[in-house]
């Protein structure tokens, strides 16, 4: 028995006393091995193929390589292109995870750090913001008058029209700085 | 707003508004719309979506608050109902009024176009899942338009 049949047949048994999420586990690594496997026949780097896997919106195997990838060993450089990649994909969860290990292995890298600052979870608390008047009155204005003005920026403060543009440069010099407070809602009509 | 002795007074919920349910100008696509405030400075409305990839924001509204939307962490495109846009994230606090409760801050991860020149950006403001609803508790209830939100 040549060896690739006995360790087939090694898993085989061992895999019938596995449980679930261990079966999971094999299954993704067996994955990754046919994954680098197929990168070294087409002679690529991991990083390159991880490009390519990028390019061609497989995302499953894009996740499964950018995980299995030993990144101590790769430079900054290679771990700022698969977190782009990543947010390429919008693979969100994937990108962050790359930047947190990032900022622990090339913690001076600028790409990497802008990543993370970006991408960290958001943080909310509770606050008082500025007194906002007439918000519900010039919700209802919108509400009845928004499709007059298409095209154009408006500025409505307490339920009344302040103020029309084209450009939200434009609106706010026309209204002003006193109407241009945290009452005075401000669209684009599109 | 019917449920905020049970939302808000129980805890699941720090504040609620009441949403519009049309953003300017799309009166025939329904949607839940609610004024927010950006970087403390400018209210404006914004749909709540969960669907988008990440909160949304005008670059002429951006760059009225002081954020410059090439100076964002650039990604190449973001693909957001089946149409491609280039531009960059940055970090800024997106502020929700409470007409009951408190209101709530969110130090979020907002996607702005970078346009080329000549263009202009014709679509809404977005509060999109990551970066933002995905660490914020929230609600709807249709039946009087009311939108609770608080903290994880």
């Amino acid at each position: 028995m040549d060896r690739t049949a006995a360790l087939a047949q090694r898993i085989c048994k061992r895999a019938q006393e596995l449980p679930e999420t261990s079966l999971r586990e094999l299954e993704r690594y067996v994955e990754l091995l046919q994954i680098r496997a197929e990168a070294s026949e087409a002679g690529d780097e991991q990083i390159v193929f991880l490009e390519q896997l990028a390019n061609a919106r497989d995302y499953q195997r894009f996740a499964i390589l950018v995980r299995g990838i030993d990144w101590l060993s790769q430079p900054a450089e290679e771990l700022g292109k698969a977190i782009d990649l990543a947010l390429t994909l919008q693979m969100v969860v994937i990108a962050r995870e790359l930047a947190e290990l990032g900022r622990r292995l090339h913690p001076t890298d600028a790409h990497i750090r802008q990543a993370q600052d970006v991408l960290a979870p958001p943080s909310a608390q509770t606050t008082r913001l500025p007194y906002s008047q007439g918000l519900d009155a010039s919700k209802k204005w919108l509400r009845e008058h928004a499709s007059e003005y298409r095209g154009q920026w408006v500025a409505v403060h307490n339920g009344e029209l302040v103020g029309v543009g084209s450009t939200l440069d434009e609106l706010r010099s026309g209204i002003g700085e006193d109407q241009d407070s945290a009452s005075t809602m401000l669209t684009k009509v599109p | 707003m019917q449920f905020v002795d049970l939302l808000i007074d129980r805890g699941f919920a720090t504040g609620a508004c009441r949403y519009e349910e049309a953003y300017p100008g799309y009166e025939q696509a329904p949607r839940v719309v609610i004024p927010v405030l950006v970087e403390g400075q400018l209210i404006v409305p914004a749909i709540v979506d969960t669907g988008a990839p990440w909160c949304i924001l005008d670059p002429e509204i951006a760059e009225a608050v002081g954020i410059q939307p090439r100076a964002g962490y650039r990604t190449e495109t973001l693909l957001f109902h089946w149409t491609r846009y280039e531009g960059g994230l940055h970090r800024m606090r997106i502020g929700l009024f409470a007409e009951k409760g408190v209101d709530l801050e969110i130090e979020a991860t907002v996607f702005v176009p970078i346009l080329r020149p000549g263009d202009s950006w014709m679509s809404p403001n977005f509060l999109g899942l990551s970066g933002l609803l995905e660490r914020t508790r929230f609600a709807v209830d249709p039946s009087d338009n009311a939108f609770y939100f608080g903290l994880i």
